[in-house]
């Protein structure tokens, strides 16, 4: 090897071997263990410190339960500091199908044209305007999730086209307090350079589409779940707000009973490591745990077998 | 060339990883089930991988071609009827084409000789290259062809004459032919044909027919077909290839069955999905093919794709290691170890059975005179001389004589006295020609035996100087010429064991000069006085004890008229028709009665430097050693001694019959003696082997050479040493054999072994060329089975199941998470990073390790052949570690998954932000690529700022990547998904959780693993071995210092008679009649 020496045997010549004692190896898994188990305290601090509340199965809450209706329901919310976050919650909706994700086209999305066998390849089985839903075919929906009727010709390419497009969540709500309204900004909900760069209306927008690309309810639900139980944000309260009893008025159009499922609401406010989460916390613990045990059993073993085990007669 | 692309296309996909991945290509097209919007995307990473492949073909193949083409422009001198006498390629060579060939020139074809330059019509050609021996050898024009001998060239060219031979046959040694010469038949023989490859020594041409040439010729048909060599690792590779396959087959069949029981129950619920009843994913059956495909082909980097690919580049650098390591360098000879075939650099790991050749591998090949035993005193165990007086007469080859008492008796009587009879033997006793060449005497005989005799007689003053034209042998005694009348030479052959001279000296005396090994001599001698004959014995016993090869000098001073009465008869003998060479041999035993005693020499045939130890460790390393030898028995039993093969523990089991019943008697026996003993060793005889190996013996001999330590195989032909290797093979076809040898004799074996190492020594580079390693020397063997074997076995199976347990953690997320999207066969991934993840991302750091890793310093597995033990005994990782790994990453890819989709999917990222499917998958990537590199941390021993640049720099290039996708590629599913992934803390507070999940646990397990090998193996450092090492060179010094050997060690190493006595049919003999 002496001829090899230089950059190369720097490199890889020069090695490091450490020889790993049982000693030195329990003390290394107390200490990762006894750091994962600190850790997990402090997000389980934080993730108490982030305030969550569910309302399940809203649209239980108006009786008779009736679906393009509007309806408002009271429910008793804590004090939450801003900002918190509205969310809609589906149970139950496999948004991460192999037959739902695939349909949809990019190029469509981002504002151009596609030819009628871009259509069939990327869509299926929503190709034409015939293919969506009754409502939609009638309808533009502008970037303000405003609703503006238009009639569209049947056997046009539908835009947007696809089965995530079509299944859009299309519910609106408005919170209010002893009927003081609540804002809830809509805006800033979706990914940043998702608007306008990812989803880009088309140029004859209102004529050609169904729903402006650009509005940011629709980029929120195009960005498909990987879960079959998903949350996606709604809009935002930029104010805290007291504990109190609220009313919700919401437009119940999206029916949960398609698929066999509940829609939620959850308000959420955020931590350093983004919403509540207590997996985060209990994994770190569990790990930790299991890192200590490990330690101990190591212990226990190089008792037991004396000080030959895990020596290296080097 | 125009053919080679088309052809090497046909063996690329003929490769199994090659062939399944232009299926899923095939398979990708189908845009039914395609998952990559039916382009075939894997075609990239498959063409890549084939150009390599073929690249390194086409270099191999060039050079072949180039080495053939070498052969084939060579120059001959080619005479055809009817054309001008030109200078021709080897190529141009026709059947019936007369060439001349000048003296050292290599003969071009099997051609039939017609005209020498000799006078007496001889020819002698060295056939080095064939058979291995280095002793010239005879060959004779036909006696009813002797009159061509004076005609012309010309003459020559317009001769007409009609041979008739046999077909095209590898027999060296036979050959029969009629030639019709002036309406004359005229038999020939092989003694008449000059093989290629042999070179023409002595004479100055040669004028030949062409009998055989290009793939006819002998040397052609010998040389076995060189077949790729596959090593054990690399055979269980393609079952596990096909194991994974058969596991993706099965698993894609249960997620497409999941997913059509799935949709059948839920069918209600998933309106959202518009599934129509005409459509393909309505009907079960119909659907379960199509999610068949789509998961077959999310599955399909489960078998890695540039797996082969990766593995021949790390061997390939795995070899250079072995070139460029101190270790394998033999300071001695100036020789680095070479490395031909490295795809066997992990078979070296396995070896179970060696198989040896003797002269030149645990011998140097080099015979010196080493001592000699005249008139109850020996000489010779002593080096007295001082260095400067042994360099004046250095130009003396071949003897390592320098006792100084020798030099004083013979001076005190010179030129008369025992001394001088004896030196006198030495000069005329022999078949060596003397070359004068430029003024400087040289030597050549068949036999090394009489070069080293003759050298030192040479040596001490008695110069043959050859023959003179009446036959008279020209002896310089010190400045006095001498001429001695040879009247007959007595050659020695295998039946007779002996060699003798009748001479009649310048007092007209006739002398009968007679040499031979003790056993035979002892009964033809005159009686003599015991003191002398015990002393004789017992000396010649000690030099055979160290491994020296005796001989016993002997005269008989013939009275004249016994001599001619002998002669008459003799002479008649020689004429006569029938069983002539009977009546010859009578004669000849005849006359050599009632010899005397003139002295006992000894030659050594030197072994290689720590041979002994060498052989040691080997033993103990669990691998059976088998010595191949040309020898006979008893020169075969004392070096197998010298070098440590056979000890005083070992039961020696003799087999040495030379009928078939006496061998299967034999061979019972010796299974009845080895039922209770572990510590045997078997000798077998060449005969008694051929016959040992017919088909009713093979199994018996298998079983007691399996009892058996060591094995020595003698007077065993090419031909034999490849049948035994053979013989193993076929008899236990899981064992890995190795065969090592230097001459090319020995290349059959060496192509038939598993692994063929060649020693680059005297005998020529056949063996080197042929082999798959070539050493320097013996003793290197050590180091590149115990080290380089050990640890190029261990990384390279490493290697192979690292490999697929990176595919298993980052295919199988997929599966597991397909629980939760009711098993529809989604790609997880964006398509760009997951085709990186195996060309990129975890390529280098494993390829790094498998070529740099180190588990202890080299040292340590030298002197500790235990490790090796251990190693060979997880050949069992083919299923269970293999197992072991794949459960690995099988139960790391579902923590991964679950891990990833709960912290990412279920709350939010950043400013309220959930994550989507499409990013938390390239997280759930990235944290694959990021576990497979800290497994590569986990499992190596030892780490260098390479390896370690290697690891972060294979995930650096994960994020470069990530980003570029991100930002830039607009059109990708995770486009803009930075500000969600890296952006956050909750990226790194995720990793490191990650790491603490698997990562960790996979520590925690190699430690505990690596402790309880450490306890199996005592680490025993060199105390043990440089033990041995040292009684090893006690032994030799007490051997030098003629101390007093114990009777009872003599009393093994000597042969018992019987087996003398009896009578050896030749091998080589034996040979020339199949």
């Amino acid at each position: 090897m002496s001829d090899s020496k230089g950059f190369l045997h720097w490199l890889f010549f020069k090695k490091w071997h450490p020889v790993p004692s049982v000693g030195s190896t329990i003390a290394l898994f107390s200490i990762i263990g006894v750091i994962f188990v600190a850790l997990g305290i402090v997000i389980t601090v934080i993730n108490n410190n982030i305030q969550e509340v569910t309302i399940y199965k809203y649209d239980q809450k108006c009786s008779p339960v009736e679906y393009n209706k509007q309806c408002s329901f009271t429910y008793k919310l804590d004090q939450m500091k801003a900002p918190i976050y509205f969310y809609y919650e589906l149970e139950n909706f496999y948004q991460n199908h192999r037959r739902y994700v695939k349909s949809k086209s990019s190029t469509q999305l981002s504002g151009e044209e596609i030819s009628l066998s871009d259509a069939e390849k990327y869509c299926e089985p929503i190709i034409f305007n015939k293919d969506l839903e009754q409502w939609q075919q009638a309808v533009y929906i502008t970037e303000n999730n405003e609703q503006v009727p238009k009639q569209r010709k049947p056997d046009d390419i539908a835009s947007p086209c696809g089965l995530v497009a079509k299944s859009f969540f299309n519910d609106t709500y408005e919170l209010s307090l002893s009927e003081k309204n609540i804002e809830l900004n809509q805006t800033g909900i979706s990914w940043p350079n998702d608007k306008g760069k990812k989803y880009k209306r088309a140029s004859d927008s209102e004529s050609t589409q169904w729903i402006d690309p650009e509005n940011e309810h629709f980029i929120v639900w195009m960005r498909t779940a990987g879960l079959p139980t998903f949350r996606k944000l709604w809009g935002r309260i930029e104010q805290d707000i007291e504990e109190g009893e609220y009313t919700i008025k919401f437009q119940n159009n999206y029916n949960p009973q398609m698929f066999a499922g509940a829609k939620n609401i959850v308000l959420s406010t955020s931590g350093p490591f983004g919403g509540k989460n207590l997996f985060l916390s209990i994994a770190f613990i569990v790990v930790g745990v299991i890192q200590l045990l490990i330690a101990l059993a190591f212990l226990i073993k190089k008792i037991r077998a004396g000080p030959s085990f895990g020596q290296k007669n080097e | 060339m125009i053919t080679f692309f088309p052809l090497n296309l046909i063996e690329q996909f003929s490769k199994l990883p090659n062939f399944y991945y232009l299926v899923i290509a095939i398979m990708q097209m189908m845009s039914l089930i395609s998952i990559t919007n039916g382009q075939p995307v894997v075609m990239g990473p498959l063409s890549l991988s084939i150009c390599i492949q073929m690249i390194k073909d086409f270099i191999e193949d060039y050079q072949i071609r180039k080495s053939d083409d070498a052969e084939n422009n060579k120059k001959i001198y080619l005479i055809r009827t009817n054309e001008i006498p030109r200078i021709a390629k080897w190529s141009e060579l026709r059947i019936g084409d007369l060439i001349k060939v000048q003296k050292d020139e290599q003969i071009p074809a099997d051609i039939l000789l017609i005209q020498t330059s000799d006078k007496w019509g001889n020819a002698y050609i060295d056939a080095q290259n064939l058979d291995g021996e280095t002793n010239l050898k005879c060959k004779n024009i036909q006696q009813n062809l002797k009159q061509l001998q004076e005609q012309t060239e010309e003459y020559l060219s317009a001769l007409k004459m009609t041979i008739k031979y046999e077909r095209p046959n590898p027999y060296h040694y036979l050959f029969r032919g009629i030639a019709e010469f002036n309406n004359e038949p005229i038999t020939l023989s092989q003694e008449n044909l000059v093989l290629r490859g042999c070179v023409l020594r002595n004479v100055n041409f040669i004028y030949g027919i062409v009998c055989y040439n290009g793939h006819d010729s002998k040397i052609m048909l010998n040389s076995m077909k060189q077949l790729l060599k596959c090593s054990h690792l690399e055979r269980t590779l393609n079952k596990l290839i096909i194991f994974i396959f058969q596991l993706q087959i099965i698993m894609c069949g249960l997620g497409a069955f999941l997913n059509s029981l799935w949709q059948l129950i839920y069918n209600s619920q998933l309106s959202y999905l518009e599934i129509l009843n005409t459509e393909f994913n309505h009907n079960f059956i119909k659907n379960l093919f199509l999610q068949w495909g789509s998961w077959i082909l999310i599955f399909s980097n489960l078998i890695p794709i540039l797996l082969l690919v990766s593995l021949d580049i790390v061997k390939y650098f795995q070899g250079i290691l072995i070139t460029i390591d101190q270790g394998t360098y033999s300071s001695e000879y100036d020789i680095k170890t070479s490395v031909q075939s490295s795809n066997l650099n992990e078979e070296l790991g396995l070896v179970d059975y060696i198989f040896c050749d003797k002269t030149g591998t645990l011998t140097k090949n080099q015979l010196y005179f080493k001592c000699l035993t005249v008139n109850q005193k020996s000489y010779g165990k002593e080096q007295t001389i001082k260095n400067e007086k042994v360099s004046k007469s250095a130009q003396v080859l071949k003897v390592d004589f320098s006792d100084e008492t020798f030099f004083n008796d013979l001076n005190q009587t010179p030129k008369r006295g025992p001394l001088h009879e004896f030196l006198l033997c030495l000069s005329l006793c022999h078949n060596v020609i003397a070359d004068n060449n430029n003024g400087q005497l040289l030597y050549q005989a068949k036999s090394s035996d009489e070069l080293a005799l003759v050298n030192f007689a040479r040596y001490c003053g008695y110069t043959f100087e050859g023959l003179d034209e009446s036959n008279r042998i020209i002896i310089n005694i010190r400045g006095e010429i001498q001429l001695y009348q040879m009247i007959h030479v007595f050659e020695f052959n295998s039946t007779r064991k002996r060699f003798s001279v009748i001479v009649q000296d310048p007092q007209n005396q006739i002398i009968l000069y007679t040499k031979g090994p003790d056993q035979i001599m002892e009964n033809l001698m005159n009686p003599i006085s015991p003191e002398l004959k015990e002393k004789t014995w017992k000396d010649l016993q000690e030099f055979a004890l160290i491994g020296l090869r005796t001989l016993l000098l002997t005269k008989r001073i013939l009275p004249l008229q016994i001599f001619k009465e002998w002669e008459n008869g003799y002479l008649q003998a020689c004429c006569a028709s029938q069983n002539k060479d009977n009546q010859i041999m009578n004669y000849q035993a005849k006359i050599e009665q009632e010899l005397e005693l003139i002295g006992g020499t000894a030659v050594e045939d030197k072994l290689q430097e720590d041979v002994g130890p060498t052989i040691q460790y080997l033993k103990d390393a669990g691998i059976k050693i088998w010595v191949l030898t040309g020898d006979k028995v008893e020169t075969a039993i004392n070096i197998g001694y010298s070098c440590q093969l056979l000890n005083k523990s070992l039961q020696q089991i003799i087999v040495d019959g030379n009928n078939e019943q006496s061998v299967s008697n034999e061979l019972e026996q010796a299974f009845q003696k080895i039922q209770d003993n572990n510590k045997n060793s078997l000798i077998i005889s060449g005969f008694a082997l051929q016959i040992a190996m017919k088909p009713e013996f093979s199994s018996i001999l298998m079983k007691i050479a399996e009892k058996c330590e060591a094995v020595i195989a003698c007077r065993v032909t090419p031909k034999q040493k490849q049948d035994i290797v053979q013989l193993v093979r076929e008899n236990k076809p899981n064992v890995t054999t190795l065969a090592i040898g230097d001459g090319a004799n020995d290349v059959n074996m060496i192509r038939a072994a598993h692994i063929g190492i060649g020693i680059k020594g005297n005998e020529g580079l056949q063996a080197a060329k042929a082999s798959d390693y070539s050493i320097g020397e013996f003793k290197i063997l050590k180091r590149l089975i115990l080290y380089h074997g050990r640890e190029n076995y261990r990384k390279n199976q490493t290697f192979i199941n690292y490999n697929f347990y990176k595919t298993m953690l980052l295919v199988l997320p997929q599966y597991w998470w397909a629980f939760c999207n009711g098993f529809s066969a989604v790609l997880l991934y964006d398509q760009l990073l997951y085709e990186s993840y195996n060309l990129f991302f975890t390529s280098l750091p494993i390829v790094l390790y498998a070529i740099f890793d180190q588990e202890f310093a080299a040292d340590i597995f030298t002197s500790n052949p235990a490790i090796y033990c251990i190693n060979k005994k997880q050949k069992l990782f083919n299923l269970k570690i293999f197992l072991y790994w794949i459960f690995n990453g099988t139960i790391q890819a579902a923590i991964l998954s679950c891990l990833t989709f709960s912290i990412y999917e279920t709350s939010s990222i950043y400013n309220g932000m959930m994550s989507d499917l499409w990013t938390t998958g390239a997280i759930l990537l990235g944290f694959s690529v990021l576990i497979s590199n800290i497994k590569i941390i986990v499992c190596s021993n030892n780490y260098s700022i390479g390896v370690i640049v290697g690891l972060f720099g294979s995930f650096i290039i994960y994020i470069i990547l990530f980003i570029i996708i991100s930002e830039k590629m607009n059109q990708s599913e995770m486009s803009n998904s930075l500000n969600a992934s890296f952006a956050q803390q909750k990226f790194y507070l995720t990793s490191l959780l990650v790491i603490g999940a698997t990562s960790i646990f996979d520590l925690a397990f190699t430690q505990l693993a690596k402790w309880s090998q450490y306890a199996k193996v005592e680490i025993q450092h060199d105390k043990v071995y440089s033990l041995i090492k040292k009684q090893h060179i006690e032994l030799q010094d007490e051997q030098q210092q003629n101390q007093p050997i114990p009777y009872t060690q003599i009393q093994q190493i000597n042969f018992p008679k019987s087996h003398i006595k009896q009578d050896f049919i030749d091998l080589a003999q034996s040979q020339e009649e199949n």
